[in-house]
């Protein structure tokens, strides 16, 4: 770099001693993707309590979209590892330490965020729930993702709750020759909904028995949902719960009922 | 729009920027004197642009291919500067956003804008220089009658 | 069926390093720089641009060097190149029409705006080897310049030129005399009237004089197939507004029937021997296409693009492209007049034979929309698209030299049984059977 530049600045606002140790840890974001049991994280990723100066685009006001994945292309690999392994292993919370990947609390909850920073780019459409539309500055700027107002037109769904998630059967199904083109979901506010909520039996391709599947969050509007959605395999959707510290797949092919009661 | 600068010129600049040589923008960069500090919203990152052309050369569009890319994006006292230029150009990058950022700030404008005079200059002279060779191989065929023709 | 055969680890590690001495050759001998390559082999860095489907002088060139001049497995490093980056989007469409052309003629009229400009091309050479571009300093020019000691009765050695032709550019003179008679027969009466008609005077849309302060501006070199399309003789193709987004190779799955545009984005990147067979092909009866060059351009042009964060088209830089643009006589059919047709060709970089051949197959594959008869592989869509991709086709052939052992096996002992079967048979009498 040539002297007569000037130089990043060193001010770069660090939350706590422990984000800055572990965003310099990179490699343990993928040993700990890969690890089975519990990851070893130095401090849960909180919520976050404070949202980068990001003004909606066409306000006037000068947009500072926050920054995105400390170190981009390891970071999106290590996510990408944890989504895969997350619908192969469905109906289970695989831990993870997204607060390593962002040294800046991002606009959205960090599992969400990383989540878009890994599977948007500038040919998936993206929808935004009530509560992430003012994250749209952040996700143009980072994934060039053209966001939808329509929920049908969404190749990716991000909803902060399940209130805020439009109706299954309104999103993109897929097509017969490539179900894969259907919409996934990222659901966050279920894994770590500290409710009790239903308990379901999970079983389908990638569990070679059925289990419990403590539903958190989950409601049996939605459960009655995702029958509907499972019995048109292969077309569907796939959905995400996003937590704070872990995510669950649940793939198009898993069979989600209520423990108790009915079939 | 994210600039309050009138939409026309910023994309002006962005041209000189990106058309000039990386050496001379150092250079030009560097006449500055001290530059405040910058704080990265996005490092250089390398990438691609898919480029597109018109099928008959005003037709349908269609996808010719793509080109190595590298965009940055930084913000300097609050105004947020953005380069995208062709190839893997880091420095290059760095310096047009750096010039992008500052020539929102009155106290910088007069000078990015008297370098993104001089780059265009620079890129008027070379033009010209390259153009002469060329018209040199500039040729005015005739054609030829033939015996039985001419009358 | 594929089977995972293992070992030879260290063969191959050994395989590569010795793969590296090769590359480098004799270390006396000063090493390859990338610039080099880029500025006196800009050709070969210009082809692995096209067909690797991306614009990266210096990694093509890397490419080359790397590939030991092998252009076809420098197209597929480039290739895998372009595979592991991030796309930011789409540019705006390149105007071609606004480019200052290095080069830039026109087969079909003599007079156009702007003037033909020659360029630095290959065409008016005489194809005899340039023995000042040989090396001097390897004693190479006492070749022919004085007998070896040790054969003192041997005399001047014949075969090379010993009166080169003058270095440097050829006088227009010499050139412009060279024009066919037989297009000044036909054509004469057809082009005066032209040149001399209402609609276009060269004088209108002349270019500026030629000062170095003045370059012509963008929009004024007009191109020739702009006064055919307006007589009507040359069609104008209508866009395929049922396509929104273009369609994309690298995105969505290949399939035939293709729309042009996907058609075009693959002839692009296809290799150029195959399209140049293909091309001749066509040309020598093995299809319908007589094509003229309205106009060959070479030259720069600036990309745009839209990024969103930033709200604006900006220009990005430039990059140099060659484009070709025929008329190919249609006698008429299916409703269509009579007319020239048009054939597109583009690539990235100096690449002409290319974009010739590319804009005779671009004509060929339009002959089902233009209800001609299919007679050629050049006009099967199939055929072509499907086997143009080199680094596709250099991955299949080539597999074929890796251990295919088992495979192999299975097939001998499959013959052997069969050959046992076929062997009885003949030796058993007739009355037998």
């Amino acid at each position: 770099m040539p002297t007569n530049l000037p130089q990043p600045s060193q001010s770069q606002a660090h939350r706590s001693q422990d984000h800055r140790a572990q965003a310099q840890r990179s490699q343990d974001h993928r040993a700990q993707a890969q690890r089975q049991g519990p990851a070893q994280s130095k401090t849960l990723a909180k919520a976050p309590t404070e949202i980068p100066n990001v003004a909606a685009f066409g306000s006037g006001a000068p947009i500072k979209p926050g920054p995105g994945f400390n170190d981009y292309p390891m970071d999106s690999q290590a996510v990408f590892r944890l989504a895969l392994e997350a619908m192969s292993k469905p109906a289970q919370a695989i831990p993870f330490d997204f607060g390593a990947l962002f040294k800046t609390a991002p606009p959205l909850p960090r599992a969400v965020a990383a989540l878009a920073l890994t599977l948007a780019d500038h040919l998936t459409p993206v929808w935004l729930s009530p509560s992430f539309a003012a994250t749209e500055n952040f996700m143009v700027f980072h994934t060039s993702a053209p966001i939808v107002r329509d929920p049908e037109k969404a190749a990716l769904v991000l909803a902060a709750s399940q209130s805020e998630l439009p109706p299954l059967s309104l999103l993109s199904q897929g097509d017969p020759r490539y179900p894969d083109r259907s919409a996934t979901i990222v659901l966050a506010g279920v894994l770590d909904d500290p409710s009790p909520g239903l308990s379901l039996l999970a079983s389908g391709p990638g569990l070679a028995e059925e289990i419990i599947f403590e539903g958190h969050g989950l409601t049996e509007a939605f459960v009655d949902q995702w029958a509907l959605n499972r019995a048109s395999y292969p077309l569907g959707l796939d959905v995400i719960l996003a937590g704070n510290a872990s995510l669950a797949g649940l793939p198009r092919s898993l069979a989600l009922k209520p423990k108790d009661g009915r079939a | 729009m994210p600039s309050t600068e009138p939409v026309l010129e910023r994309k002006r600049l962005m041209r000189a920027l990106a058309l000039g040589r990386e050496d001379r923008l150092i250079e030009l960069m560097g006449q500055l004197g001290d530059l405040p500090p910058f704080e990265y919203l996005r490092k250089p990152q390398k990438g691609l642009v898919m480029v597109k052309a018109r099928a008959d050369a005003h037709n349908a569009p269609f996808n010719l291919g793509e080109a190595l890319a590298t965009r940055c994006s930084l913000s300097v006292n609050g105004n947020v500067g953005h380069a995208y230029v062709l190839g893997d150009e880091p420095t290059k990058c760095l310096a047009a956003a750096l010039a992008d950022a500052l020539a929102q700030d009155p106290d910088y404008r007069p000078a990015i804008e008297q370098i993104a005079l001089a780059l265009e200059m620079d890129l008027a002279r070379e033009r010209a220089a390259k153009l002469e060779k060329i018209q040199k191989t500039k040729v005015e065929f005739f054609t030829l009658v033939r015996g039985e023709d001419a009358d | 069926m594929y089977v995972a055969v293992k070992g030879g680890q260290k063969a191959i590690s050994e395989a590569h390093k010795l793969l590296d001495e090769t590359r480098r050759g004799d270390p006396s001998v000063p090493e390859l720089s990338l610039e080099q390559i880029k500025s006196q082999l800009s050709l070969s860095v210009d082809r692995v641009q096209a067909e690797g489907s991306l614009y990266a002088p210096n990694l093509a060139a890397l490419a080359v060097k790397q590939a030991k001049g092998d252009l076809v497995e420098a197209i597929f490093l480039l290739r895998a190149a372009r595979a592991s980056l991030k796309r930011f989007g789409y540019s705006e469409p390149v105007e071609t029409a606004a480019m200052r052309p290095e080069r830039r003629v026109s087969a079909t009229f003599k007079d156009i705006p702007g003037g033909q400009i020659l360029g630095p091309t290959f065409d008016y050479t005489h194809r005899l080897l340039k023995r000042s571009l040989m090396d001097h300093d390897h004693g190479l020019e006492t070749y022919g310049s004085g007998t070896p000691s040790f054969y003192p009765q041997a005399s001047e050695p014949k075969g090379y030129d010993q009166t080169e032709p003058p270095a440097g550019k050829p006088t227009s003179q010499a050139i412009g005399r060279a024009t066919s008679r037989a297009a000044s027969r036909q054509n004469g009466e057809g082009i005066r009237n032209f040149v001399q008609g209402p609609s276009p005077n060269p004088t209108d849309e002349e270019a500026p004089s030629v000062s170095p302060q003045a370059p012509p501006r963008a929009g004024e070199l007009i191109g020739a197939a702009t006064f055919l399309e307006r007589e009507g003789m040359l069609e104008s193709v209508e866009s395929q507004s049922d396509e929104r987004e273009s369609f994309d190779i690298t995105r969505q799955p290949l399939e035939v029937p293709l729309g042009r545009s996907g058609r075009l984005q693959s002839l692009a990147r296809a290799d150029e021997g195959f399209l140049l067979a293909l091309a001749y092909s066509s040309q020598r009866g093995f299809g319908s296409v007589h094509p003229f060059v309205a106009e060959l351009r070479l030259g720069p042009v600036e990309v745009e693009f839209m990024a969103p964060e930033i709200g604006l088209a900006i220009t990005i830089g430039e990059i140099e492209v060659t484009e070709c643009q025929t008329a190919n006589q249609f006698k008429g059919g299916g409703g269509k007049p009579p007319m020239f047709t048009r054939g597109y060709g583009l690539t990235f970089g100096h690449n002409e034979r290319k974009a010739l051949s590319m804009a005779i197959v671009d004509r060929a594959l339009r002959s089902r929309e233009l209800g001609e008869a299919i007679k050629g592989p050049a006009q099967n869509e199939e055929f072509v698209l499907y086997h143009g991709d080199n680094v596709e086709a250099s991955g299949f052939v080539s597999h074929i030299k890796l251990p295919h052992y088992v495979d192999f096996q299975a097939e001998l002992s499959m013959l052997r049984e069969m050959r046992q079967k076929f062997d009885q048979d003949r030796e058993t009498p007739e009355d037998q059977k």
